[in-house]
């Protein structure tokens, strides 16, 4: 959903969607164990964010282009690497981008009961997010993870700030939230 | 090897770098962290283990994480970074970690992954600002947790020499020196301290003086 202001838009970010764009706008999302990759081309001034909720999953990605899948933005690997050939089709190396890394709430948490075992999926969202960061070759700039909390983001695809507001929540909530 | 205009350069890059990556610590064990002004010394790669052990004693808990910063398809420096603790503050420091005491049946168990993890994102974060700064490409290799007697750690892999340069079973070359940058932190409110290091391979000692001179240039422009 997006909402226009007098020199930008709001765009809101629910679990599963992801943003690119080349004009200033202000990107909302509220994260739990979601992850939130956020990318930025400070020359350009180019921006995108993703809200994945889950690590990855098998996929036989075609070598000859880009295959754009109905649950692309649920997964932190598959939104990732959709936002990365954006840039790329653009003309802008990986090495040039700024990255931001969110969320994966509970990524420490002492498992007392099966309940709390979906909880590790904060764990695993960041894990994934690192390994094709790394694997790209990517500039990690900043990143606010674990912690039993939630985070409310507001990322300036104009300026590539991000501000973060946490949010309290308790073991349980954490573990049902759907971002 | 460095003069002392291109030592301070250094230090300050390090400093930078480090500045940006404190913040991913300190809001994962959500307590301030007060770091100290680097050091820097020059050191052959066959004493780094004894620098260690001269810091942190004979038991300590590092993670460790080898990188390229690559300029040109033949310039290149290699480094490794390392989060550094005293084995004795690994306990409150998961405590601070997990948001509550980390029973010791379960520490053992718990202990790799999470320093793993929290060591990933503090040093990849560290290397990139510094390759920033530096305006290279970065290549980061996996991180790699080690916890005993720094005397026992096979430090050649950590410190990406070649297999050539170490053959198997033999001491790690005296020859090859390494720029040595430190920097102590310390949580005070979780009653921990450690140290983040930057070894860097001076055989990519041209490289190095360049992407200094570069970055001293930029600054200076």
């Amino acid at each position: 959903m997006a909402t226009n202001l007098s020199d930008h838009q709001v765009v809101n970010l629910d679990p599963g969607e992801l943003f690119v764009g080349t004009r200033p706008a202000e990107v909302h999302t509220v994260l739990g164990s979601c992850v939130s990759v956020v990318l930025f081309h400070p020359h350009h001034r180019m921006g995108a964010m993703s809200h994945g909720k889950l690590p990855t999953r098998p996929c036989n990605q075609p070598y000859c282009g880009l295959k754009i899948c109905r649950m692309m933005g649920d997964f932190v690997s598959c939104s990732l690497h959709f936002m990365l050939s954006w840039f790329y089709q653009m003309g802008i190396p990986g090495k040039e981008l700024e990255v931001k890394l969110f969320g994966g709430a509970m990524m420490f948490s002492i498992p007392n009961n099966p309940q709390e075992q979906s909880i590790a999926v904060g764990k695993r969202n960041v894990e994934t997010a690192m390994d094709i960061i790394r694997a790209e070759k990517l500039h990690l700039i900043a990143s606010d993870v674990g912690g039993p909390w939630g985070r409310k983001l507001v990322f300036h695809t104009g300026t590539g700030e991000v501000k973060l507001q946490r949010i309290r929540k308790t073991v349980f909530e954490l573990a049902s939230m759907s971002g | 090897m460095l003069n002392e205009l291109e030592e301070d350069a250094i230090k300050e890059i390090f400093n930078l770098s480090l500045g940006h990556a404190i913040p991913t610590l300190s809001e994962m064990v959500d307590a301030e962290i007060e770091f100290f002004p680097p050091g820097i010394e020059m050191t052959p790669a066959n004493h780094l283990a004894n620098t260690i052990e001269k810091l942190m004693g004979s038991a300590v808990c590092l993670v460790h994480m080898g990188f390229d910063l690559v300029f040109t398809e033949k310039a290149n420096i290699t480094g490794t970074a390392i989060l550094l603790l005293r084995s004795g503050v690994v306990e409150p420091l998961l405590d601070a970690l997990y948001g509550e005491h980390v029973p010791e049946t379960m520490q053992n168990h718990v202990c790799q992954e999470t320093f793993t993890d929290v060591g990933d994102l503090l040093l990849y974060t560290c290397v990139s600002t510094l390759s920033r700064l530096l305006d290279s490409g970065l290549e980061g290799r996996k991180p790699v947790f080690f916890r005993g007697n720094p005397m026992d750690w096979n430090i050649g892999p950590a410190l990406c020499l070649a297999p050539e340069d170490v053959p198997h079973g033999e001491e790690i070359p005296k020859e090859t020196l390494f720029i040595n940058l430190r920097i102590d932190l310390a949580i005070p409110a979780k009653k921990v301290a450690g140290s983040v290091l930057i070894w860097l391979n001076t055989c990519d000692k041209t490289d190095i003086k360049m992407a200094i001179q570069r970055f001293i240039a930029d600054r200076i422009d």
